[in-house]
């Protein structure tokens, strides 16, 4: 019962991440992403500065589109934890309906780890995956070709770290179901 | 005489400097597009072999860190 209100809980900072997205307008967010990650380099001669129509204008649209791609963030940070533990509960219930016997899948119901264990549990399994040196700073798998889309903003997409964590906690609990009745 | 109030990126767009911020041993530029100011990007300035380039961030935390000392610097104006 915990964990569903948990759940609850969860997808309603997903929705409400959605929200502000769209309202800031999706695409400009993501352009902002595809423009100031990881883009082509480009040499400049001399020092940059900043010009006397900028000074005199003023940059309060700029600060406010800032601040709303900062809050989204924030949000999408949240919503990305509630997508994870959507997603590990989901493939739980697979492996479980997979690989438990009768008996096994009984004790399984009747103990499913809450949202913060189950969590706890993806964390560590994250940090493992992140010593093998096997994935980059965005959390795309370095012997994988297609980048993944969480580096363009889209929080709601997991990484190739974070579904493989997720995957390993997974295996590790229903390990734990096996053998009990 | 070269401008460097504002610079031309790979999108063969024009971009205006609105900023540059020193942090962790990184210098932010903050570029905004002049005929779009909600069109804005933010990129890292680097030397070179003794050359100035400019280079996308390395991660979400980056950008994030970015964000937060940029906003913070201009939330009094």
């Amino acid at each position: 019962m915990k964990e569903e209100l948990d759940l609850t809980f969860l997808k309603m900072v997903q929705e409400h991440y959605q929200k502000v997205k769209s309202e800031l307008n999706d695409q400009l967010v993501d352009e902002f992403y595809e423009k100031s990650l990881s883009s082509k380099k480009i040499e400049v001669h001399g020092e940059l500065y900043v010009g006397k129509n900028v000074i005199m204008k003023g940059i309060g649209q700029v600060v406010g589109i800032a601040s709303g791609i900062l809050l989204i963030i924030m949000l999408g940070k949240a919503a990305n934890t509630a997508d994870l533990m959507d997603r590990y509960y989901n493939i739980l219930s697979q492996q479980a309906q997979q690989e438990l016997t009768q008996k096994e899948f009984a004790y399984y119901q009747d103990n499913k780890p809450n949202v913060i264990e189950a969590y706890h549990d993806y964390q560590e399994k994250e940090e493992e995956l992140k010593q093998t040196g096997n994935y980059n700073s965005l959390g795309d798998n370095i012997d994988n070709d297609s980048q993944a889309t969480y580096s363009k903003g889209d929080f709601l997409v997991p990484t190739n770290i974070q579904e493989d964590a997720l995957r390993m906690a997974v295996s590790e609990q229903i390990q734990e179901y096996k053998g009990k009745r | 005489m070269i401008d460097n109030s504002c610079i031309r990126l790979e999108d063969h767009k024009e971009y205006n400097v609105v900023d540059k911020i020193l942090s962790d041993g990184n210098t932010y530029i903050y570029l905004s597009n002049k005929e779009d100011e909600n069109d804005i990007c933010i990129r890292k300035q680097i030397q070179e072999d003794n050359r100035t380039f400019l280079v996308g961030l390395d991660s979400n935390e980056e950008i994030q860190h970015a964000l937060e000392i940029f906003v913070k610097k201009h939330s009094n104006d």
